[in-house]
């Protein structure tokens, strides 16, 4: 079930009014709808992957038990290589297993010795590099004896599968969000009306901007080698604003949602474009992953406790997986690899001291350039529009429709605004307002508009492929 | 939980409110339009009772010029094409004018894979249903073809906002430049005024093997049904394009075996395929080939011996 759809619209009205009228005193009762409303949720995709869901459920939940309990080192590693293991070990068949194949052949056919070896017809499950990260941080955390596990056995299954974030994170913390499943829950207009306001921006982003940047950006990939450098480079910038309202906008939604409930989920974006260094991108920039790969991959092979070379080694290693966690494709690693190389460059290479509006163009700038590979969807592809932008090729710049082109820069606009608004003025902030005239009218005004210019047709958040 | 539901609908209420009033204020805009896209089709559901209605996408309405047809056959005709459409649209069109009227002759324009299964990221059912949906509520002709969408779509349609969705653009530019998506007196046509580039262009050639998508094929039954039904003598044409060869598709041989029809393919008529005078681009006429082409269709329709055979007289 997609947060933009009409099952939705009346999905969740349904699973509220029920949480908190027919449920209200009884915190078992409502993780108990909670996860029922989250499996069929998931299940209203296709319910087969439920099996999936459960079975991760059940090995991390068993797992995290007899992990608190053991105390032979050798029998808590076993454990913990088990939950990798079976967790791991689902991602790379459903998500990696096509792309080591053809890897494999490529690098076979280069040595003149083909493999015959042909691909699975294989369907990847929504949402599954999220939630399979998630119950990772839980085992890993006891492992670690930074977390107790839950004898809980709802709060845990509610816990991996919490509909609001599942398909798309936030990616949580277990030591974050799973207490939250055991405390008595409190009813607050104020904590509702902050969520449905987020969720409202948060559809503004997704259908409004996302989608209707996404309608130009795609035709201008249907013929590459035909556009400009000046389309090529329009079409980059604007892919680079799709890919930030699909995803800020459905983690937004995700965390209204949540609040409806009296969740709290983390941060996931903040205004990552405003960053005037790459650190900074990366500190508002998809948040929730980056300090799940800092905590569990970047720190645990050594982070920068062995000398500058080694940190910068680690840090590349750190964002080329954290490319391929993006997707079963080179472009991924290669657009992860340049992010790994902007960071070495600032931090221990380009120590010196720039004007901040041109810190901001370099990191802008950078940043579109390696959205080129995430959006290509070949590496050759991608060489083909930086060798064009490069050298100037063709001339004029392409609208495509002009009022999908129109509508498109005008949602860019208010974006932009809003942003520069929560960034330097947050007092003016109209959703949040002192005024209730003035809050109303921004809702219902910012409800005309995702009714008028939003796109509803065709629609997919970017983010659920990976 | 009280202050969250008033809260709720006073919101609601608002919206629904300024929904209606923006909408009265749309619907007056789109019915006014002097010329455009929408005032096409508002022609062609409401109003059109020409002899000759001529369906299709951007090809139809480019190189099929009305005038030429009435000159010589002394018949009334409208051009209801339009561009980036395809046979979802043609269809409702054609539903709005049948319901009304009985045209004696159609002409359909179509592609060479106009019926086969493509790989199109928005399709031609949603297309349709994008720049239709401002017609849903007043003219049911169009319903099946929005509806097809979404199961919500006859609830949605009642927001005007939402069946205005996007359209704004295009419903305000007429009151801005008029005779931008063709000029009145053109009835339909839109012509176009450029000329091929002087680069050499690579000879195409096209030789599909994709298997016929089972529902447009029974929309186009549908379709031509329809029009039969009302006594009206179809002509379904390709058009052709530049340097392009059509070796074989499925659509082209289903059409050679439909009985119901006249199928004229102009697709590998080198008259036209090698004329590079008359293009505008390698798929779309200009002024000069449109009326050339119009010219020989008009001829060969009237070389056919049935093609008076209309319910009535004509003169």
């Amino acid at each position: 079930m997609l947060f933009n759809s009409i099952e939705f619209a009346f999905f969740l009205p349904i699973v509220f009014f029920i949480y908190w009228l027919v449920l209200k005193n009884t915190v078992k009762g409502q993780n108990i709808w909670l996860l029922i409303a989250s499996y069929f949720f998931y299940g209203w995709w296709d319910w087969r992957f439920l099996f999936l869901i459960l079975f991760s459920s059940i090995v991390d939940y068993t797992i995290g038990l007899n992990l608190h309990k053991a105390t032979k080192v050798s029998q808590r590693k076993l454990l913990l290589f088990l939950s990798v293991f079976i967790n791991i070990g689902f991602l790379c068949y459903f998500k990696y297993f096509n792309f080591f194949l053809d890897s494999l052949n490529d690098a076979f056919t280069l040595l003149g010795k083909p493999l015959e070896a042909s691909r699975l017809s294989i369907i990847l499950p929504v949402g599954i590099s999220f939630y399979t990260f998630q119950t990772l941080s839980y085992t890993i955390d006891i492992y670690k004896r930074k977390l107790e596990p839950t004898k809980d056995i709802v709060a845990f299954f509610t816990f991996v599968s919490f509909f609001p974030q599942l398909v798309a994170g936030p990616i949580e913390r277990a030591s974050h969000l799973l207490p939250q499943f055991s405390r008595k829950r409190k009813f607050s207009y104020d904590m509702i009306s902050q969520g449905g306001k987020l969720m409202l921006w948060g559809l503004f982003m997704k259908v409004v901007v996302a989608d209707r940047l996404a309608i130009y950006v795609d035709d201008v990939y249907m013929l590459l080698e035909r556009h400009s450098w000046l389309t090529l480079f329009t079409a980059h910038a604007f892919f680079a604003f799709q890919i930030y309202c699909d995803f800020a906008g459905y983690s937004l939604i995700a965390i209204g949602c949540a609040k409806l409930f009296d969740f709290h989920l983390m941060d996931n974006f903040r205004r990552p474009y405003f960053a005037t260094s790459f650190k900074s991108f990366w500190s508002r920039w998809h948040i929730s992953l980056s300090t799940w790969f800092k905590d569990y991959v970047y720190i645990p092979i050594g982070g920068n406790r062995q000398g500058d070379f080694r940190a910068g080694i680690n840090l590349m290693i750190t964002f080329i997986i954290s490319g391929f966690w993006h997707g079963a494709n080179w472009t991924y690693i290669i657009w992860g690899a340049l992010h790994g190389f902007y960071q070495i460059m600032e931090k221990y290479v380009l120590k010196f001291k720039l004007p901040k509006a041109i810190n901001w163009l370099i990191v802008f700038g950078l940043t579109c350039l390696a959205w080129v590979f995430f959006r290509a969807p070949s590496v050759s592809d991608a060489m083909t529009v930086l060798q064009r932008i490069v050298t100037f090729q063709g001339t004029g710049l392409y609208f495509g429709d002009k009022g999908i082109f129109l509508f498109g820069v005008m949602g860019l606009f208010i974006l932009l605004l809003h942003d520069y608004i929560m960034e330097f003025k947050p007092n003016y902030q109209f959703l949040y307002h002192r005024s209730p005239i003035v809050r109303y009218a921004a809702i219902v005004i910012l409800m005309m508009f995702i009714t008028t210019f939003g796109v509803f047709d065709n629609s997919q958040f970017i983010y659920f492929q990976f | 939980m009280k202050k969250l539901i008033k809260n709720t609908f006073i919101i609601i209420a608002s919206f629904i409110a300024l929904d209606y009033v923006i909408g009265l204020a749309l619907d007056m805009t789109l019915k006014n339009s002097p010329d455009g896209r929408f005032y096409k089709i508002q022609y062609t559901l409401k109003e059109c009772e020409e002899d000759i209605i001529i369906y299709g996408s951007s090809r139809a309405e480019s190189n099929y010029v009305p005038r030429i047809f009435e000159e010589s056959l002394g018949l009334t005709c409208w051009n209801s094409g339009r561009g980036g459409q395809s046979l979802p649209f043609m269809y409702a069109m054609n539903e709005g004018v049948t319901n009304r009227h009985s045209p004696k002759i159609a002409i359909i324009n179509v592609e060479d894979i106009f019926l086969e299964y493509t790989e199109e990221e928005y399709s031609f059912f949603d297309r349709a249903a994008g720049i239709l949906r401002p017609f849903y509520i007043k003219h049911p002709a169009v319903r099946s073809i929005v509806d097809r969408n979404s199961y919500a779509e006859p609830f949605l349609n009642y927001s005007k906002l939402y069946a205005y969705n996007s359209s704004y653009y295009y419903l305000f530019r007429p009151y801005a430049i008029e005779g931008l998506d063709g000029k009145l007196e053109d009835d339909g046509w839109k012509p176009k005024h450029g000329k091929l580039k002087d680069e050499n262009y690579e000879q195409r050639v096209v030789q599909e093997k994709n298997e016929l998508n089972p529902e447009y094929v029974a929309l186009f039954d549908n379709f031509i049904s329809s029009l039969r039904e009302k006594g009206t003598q179809v002509f379904v044409i390709t058009s052709p394009n530049y340097k392009e060869k059509v070796i074989s598709t499925k659509t082209i041989e289903y059409l050679k075996n439909r009985k119901d029809i006249v199928f004229i393919d102009y697709l590998n008529d080198t008259r036209f395929t090698r004329n590079k005078t008359f293009y505008n681009d390698p798929n779309h006429m200009n002024l000069i080939g449109a009326e050339a082409f119009s010219t020989d269709i008009a001829n060969k329709i009237k070389s056919q011996a049935t093609y008076l055979s209309a319910s009535k007289p004509l003169f």
